[in-house]
């Protein structure tokens, strides 16, 4: 696809067999769009900055065991969410301020022009989600968008699992509602 | 068409809004989406994200991952609740190294098996061989060139006097248990199992209190030549157990007292241009 260039599967192999350039090179390709990712769930930089880093040391230790089976990009994505929870909560509560798409306080921020890619902004999901109470909306960003465990999405947000919870089970029936 | 991520992709103006924080919630989410599925929007939104922070990051990863990986031994040492410099200090020791506790074991098994074909003679091997193995290790342990952690040792932040304890007992930890699990097979008494600890240490207290006067390697050697004629001479009078009796343990105690005398004055000495800052 890339002509010679390595595939990110190709690059992971590499650092298998402790290729530090293959790292160097999945990091310029990886590193920046997953800050940006990072930064939206977390506004303290220092914390996402952290966050990186452990991601592509955890990455380079892992290596081995990325079995080829999905995007690397995936992969790291996945590795960089779990290790930014970590790091939210070793902070304790209230220690990391959290970014824009878990705390979004206006209803509708984007302007017409900014999507027109994004017909779902005004589809029937996209104006139900846009309805919704914020806390309610964070709790849907964190576990349907970003794949998150209650538990895990709990640790991010700094509130007890039971709320992540029954704020789920209150958000589902906004939408029912919504849509209905 | 659309899910391909070829055909379809986010114009720099919704990049733009996504590293600033200002798309909406359902905008980004999707846009979010879509990032995870093309490499060419991912490319863009780098570009559009570049900053000196992430540079500086990288430098941390690389540093982290070119550290060496602790060996074996260092992580035992911490999982045992050691600071990871200690631990690096002490797996250090040639002592804490399979080759050296190789040859401890072999040379201690050659003299268990002479015990077991001709009592005296092994006996006497034995008592040769055990309180030499942990003299000639603490020698290696501080001797200059066959310390292949010698210029860390030179350079760490930390009081002659602890190092010096901290690295003799890793010597004898590790050689210690071998001796005493040969000296148990031994025909002998079973005293003689523990019984060569005190010359041991008395050879590991001279060895260093006189290391100053002599260098290290000659201290151990001629301790060495001392302790071999003892015992080789009261192996040929046809008791070697002569050398470890009352008499012989009372000596070397009184030898162990008068060494942690002589070092402690002298660490105390080395230490004070260090200790006048305070």
């Amino acid at each position: 696809m890339r002509g010679p260039e390595l595939s990110d599967a190709e690059l992971v192999a590499r650092m298998c067999a402790r290729d530090e350039g293959a790292l160097r090179t999945l990091y310029e390709r990886h590193a920046g769009w997953m800050s940006v990712r990072l930064l939206r769930r977390c506004a303290d930089r220092d914390v996402v900055t952290d966050t990186l880093q452990d991601t592509f040391v955890a990455a380079w230790n892992a290596a081995a065991r990325f079995r080829g089976e999905g995007e690397v990009a995936s992969w790291l994505w996945g590795i960089a969410l779990h290790r930014l929870i970590s790091r939210v909560r070793t902070r304790g509560p209230q220690g990391a301020r959290l970014g824009p798409a878990l705390l979004s306080p206006q209803l509708s921020d984007a302007s017409a022009e900014d999507d027109v890619l994004l017909a779902i902004e005004y589809s029937d999901v996209g104006s139900a989600l846009a309805r919704i109470s914020p806390e309610l909306r964070v709790v849907l960003q964190a576990t349907v968008l970003d794949g998150l465990t209650t538990r895990e999405a709990a640790r991010l947000l700094g509130i007890p699992q039971g709320t992540v919870k029954t704020r789920l089970v209150r958000a589902r029936a906004s939408m029912r509602e919504e849509l209905a | 068409m659309t899910t391909n991520g070829e055909a379809w992709h986010a114009d720099d103006q919704a990049l733009r809004g996504l590293v600033q924080g200002t798309t909406g919630p359902v905008a980004a989410a999707s846009l979010e989406a879509h990032l995870m599925r093309c490499e060419t929007c991912r490319a863009q939104l780098n570009t559009l994200a570049l900053d000196d922070s992430l540079e500086r990051t990288w430098l941390l990863v690389r540093a982290t991952v070119e550290s060496p990986e602790p060996t074996g031994v260092e992580r035992l040492l911490q999982a045992c609740g050691m600071s990871e410099e200690t631990g690096r200090l002490l797996a250090a020791v040639p002592a804490m190294r399979g080759a050296w506790l190789l040859g401890v074991a072999v040379v201690m098994a050659f003299a268990g098996l002479a015990a077991a074909f001709s009592g005296n003679l092994g006996i006497g091997l034995f008592l040769l061989m055990a309180p030499l193995a942990p003299v000639m290790g603490v020698a290696a342990a501080f001797g200059g060139d066959a310390d292949p952690a010698q210029e860390i040792v030179v350079t760490a932040p930390y009081s002659a006097g602890r190092l010096l304890l901290l690295r003799a007992t890793a010597v004898l930890l590790t050689s210690a248990p071998i001796a005493m699990l040969v000296g148990l097979a031994l025909p002998g008494p079973g005293w003689l199992t523990i019984a060569w600890l005190t010359p041991a240490a008395a050879g590991i207290g001279l060895t260093l209190a006189l290391a100053p006067l002599t260098g290290l390697t000659n201290a151990a050697a001629s301790i060495g030549v001392v302790w071999s004629t003892l015992t080789l001479s009261a192996t040929r009078a046809h008791d070697p157990l002569v050398v470890v009796d009352s008499i012989g343990q009372l000596t070397c105690l009184t030898l162990v007292v008068i060494a942690a005398i002589a070092i402690v004055s002298k660490s105390r000495i080395l230490e004070l241009p260090r200790r006048q800052k305070q």
